[in-house]
């Protein structure tokens, strides 16, 4: 089946891709590995977005991390561990009683702490900007039609927990409209201040909405007898829940790998189980997306930059993280530089998006 | 399909003529690709050449014979110094112990004396807990990676402890430890610890009148054991691997701008052309 002209990258390709991204950034503190990262992100998503309002959950998700990282830095400076190092400045500090070890307040703060705290920081704004870039890549509508039927037992949170973000981004643009028309302020601290609750109220709103109106559509599936919908609903919740706690375990480096793989190939199973046991009703889909060689591509794309940092952790785990002691330039490892630069090829294998903006305010209106 | 926007959107997004979505490669973007290749390319090279992947030389402890080792005081001493010994404990059978006489000044910190300690010995400077939480994860370099790994229920880490009339265990980490005059800093790598005070303490005396030997006429400052021949400094890095390394973080740096001022011109060109 070849790949119609207008038909957009599949969105589990996009999913994939910038999760393959946000793997290889959960496993380096190197803020020059981050930084690449970052840039291969942010190039992919302006060349390759759509123009659809979700198309700026990535510039929301660079602002959130921002605050990510002055949150952790002002912590670490004013709370954090007393790291022994080069002293930038002394704060004046607070004795606190014995029972009270390891929480500090105030204290000599060194380059040590400062730039420790700073590449944490980042880590988390790349991750999270990986997470913006697939929602302003893929659209999170077209995404849950990929959901298999089996999952839409829970499908009321997995709605919600996909197209909450997109919902956040649109409800701002319409907060702050409504605000710019009734002549109210729509920046600095006083126009954030009366754009947060309406804004994560409505985007809640809407994605259970959403979520509504598709079980009152029934998700596409046949009835089925209530007792065997309960057994495969708590089989798929259970196994999800096993599959979410054995990915962190497989994925934070710190824990015992095997447990993490015995929690995933359990969790995996159940899931397969709740998914095979699930009435499958006969489901016409509109315009259906299909997986081609360009989904492949992007794939291993974005798994090339996973392998890149894994193979320089394993051959040279230093050049992985910022050196502390003492402090020095970060390395610049040729595998993980290469392996991340290849996660740009997708700003050239993905068809462009069609065009959606005009077309929806048309709509609208 | 009626109900709720979206999909209705997406619909009408697959409508839209072929004309409009005909790809265009701008100037820009090929300037962008062709960089990228070129910069692939010169990684790839860089990889080739030897000494980039820096292999941690293996630092092994030699062990002592020497029985109660101990330090030798310096003989002049400028006022406000006063004198801490250092004992660090490699552990094991056969772990040497060294003893060394640092000269602090009031108010230095018990990391600051330990990082006197490995720059008389010549030491690495001791490497900490990459996290920023101030656990000291090595000693002259051991062990060669890992910091208080757990094995079990059992942790490989580096035990601190405070001498006195008896090795005491430290409550704080060395960051927040203040030393003042006649006080020991105990260091014992614990490879089967239980990180709690049941872990043995280090194997000297834990007094600092045991320890401190006052100075005859041309002593040098410390006296560690007299066996341990160290390996003139386990640092791995030649001079080429260093030279490699700063080719490769100023190739990845440029990289790193060249992609993030395409990734912003681009995203600037769009949002005049929405506007």
């Amino acid at each position: 089946m070849l790949r119609t002209r207008l038909q957009p990258l599949h969105p589990i390709a996009w999913w994939c891709w910038a999760g393959a991204l946000a793997v290889a950034a959960g496993r380096t503190t190197n803020p020059l590995l981050l930084g690449l990262i970052l840039a291969v992100v942010a190039w992919v998503v302006t060349t390759r977005r759509s123009d659809g309002p979700w198309g700026r959950s990535f510039g929301a998700l660079m602002r959130l991390g921002l605050v990510v990282v002055v949150i952790r830095v002002v912590v670490q400076v004013l709370f954090g561990d007393r790291v022994p190092g080069a002293t930038w400045f002394t704060l004046p500090s607070i004795p606190l009683p014995s029972w009270a070890a390891g929480v500090t307040i105030g204290g000599p703060v060194t380059a040590q702490a400062a730039i420790g705290a700073l590449c944490e920081g980042l880590q988390i704004a790349v991750i999270l900007a990986c997470f913006g870039a697939a929602n302003s890549l893929a659209s999170s509508f077209r995404l849950l039609r990929c959901v298999p039927a089996g999952l839409y037992e829970v499908a009321v949170a997995v709605s919600v927990a996909i197209s909450f973000t997109p919902q956040v981004v649109l409800s701002i643009e319409r907060v702050r409209d409504a605000r710019r028309l009734r002549g109210r302020a729509t920046s600095g601290l006083k126009g954030w201040r009366g754009l947060a609750v309406p804004v994560l109220d409505g985007a809640l709103e809407r994605s259970v909405a959403l979520a509504a109106s598709m079980d009152a559509r029934g998700f596409g599936r046949r009835s089925t007898s209530p007792r065997r919908r309960r057994v495969t609903a708590a089989a798929t919740l259970g196994g999800l829940v096993g599959l979410g706690i054995g990915l962190f375990g497989l994925l934070d480096s710190g824990s015992a790998t095997g447990i993490g793989l015995a929690v995933i190939l359990v969790g995996g199973a159940l899931v397969i189980g709740g998914l095979v046991s699930a009435p499958h009703g006969l489901r016409s889909r509109y315009r259906p997306d299909r997986w081609h060689v360009a989904e492949w591509l992007v794939v291993v794309a974005g798994l090339a930059a996973v392998a890149g940092v894994v193979a320089t952790g394993s051959n040279n785990p230093n050049a992985l993280s910022q050196p502390l002691y003492p402090l020095a330039l970060p390395a610049g490892p040729a595998i993980a530089l290469a392996g991340i630069l290849v996660a740009t090829l997708p700003s050239a294998i993905a068809p462009k998006p069609a065009p959606v903006r005009a077309k929806l305010q048309e709509a609208v209106a | 399909m009626t109900g709720h926007r979206p999909s209705s959107a997406q619909g009408l997004a697959a409508d839209t003529t072929p004309a409009v979505a005909t790809r265009r490669t701008g100037p820009l973007m090929r300037t962008v690709a062709v960089t990228a290749v070129a910069a692939v390319a010169t990684a790839v090279v860089a990889a080739m050449t030897p000494g980039t992947i820096d292999r941690a030389a293996a630092s092994t402890a030699r062990q002592s014979q020497d029985p109660s080792p101990t330090c030798t005081v310096p003989s002049h001493l400028a006022s406000g110094q006063s004198v801490v010994a250092v004992v660090a404990d490699f552990g094991g059978a056969n772990g040497k112990i060294i003893v060394t006489c640092v000269v602090t000044r009031p108010g230095d910190s018990g990391a600051q004396v330990l990082a006197e300690q490995a720059a008389l010995l010549g030491y690495p400077a001791p490497r900490y807990d990459e996290s920023g939480s101030g656990l000291l994860c090595a000693i002259d370099g051991y062990p060669t990676s890992g910091c208080g790994t757990q094995l079990g229920d059992h942790y490989a880490y580096w035990a601190y402890w405070h001498g006195g009339k008896r090795w005491q265990y430290a409550s704080g980490g060395a960051g927040e430890w203040k030393v003042s005059t006649g006080d020991v800093e105990g260091w014992r790598f614990e490879s089967d610890g239980s990180a709690t005070p049941a872990d043995p303490p280090p194997r000297v005396p834990s007094s600092s009148a045991a320890l401190e030997m006052p100075a005859k006429a041309a002593q040098t400052t410390t006296s560690s054991p007299p066996s341990t021949g160290q390996p003139a400094g386990p640092t791995g890095h030649s001079g080429n691997g260093r030279g490699t390394n700063l080719t490769l973080f100023i190739v990845g740096t440029a990289l790193v701008v060249l992609i993030g001022i395409a990734a912003l011109l681009r995203a600037r060109r769009a949002s005049d052309r929405v506007a």
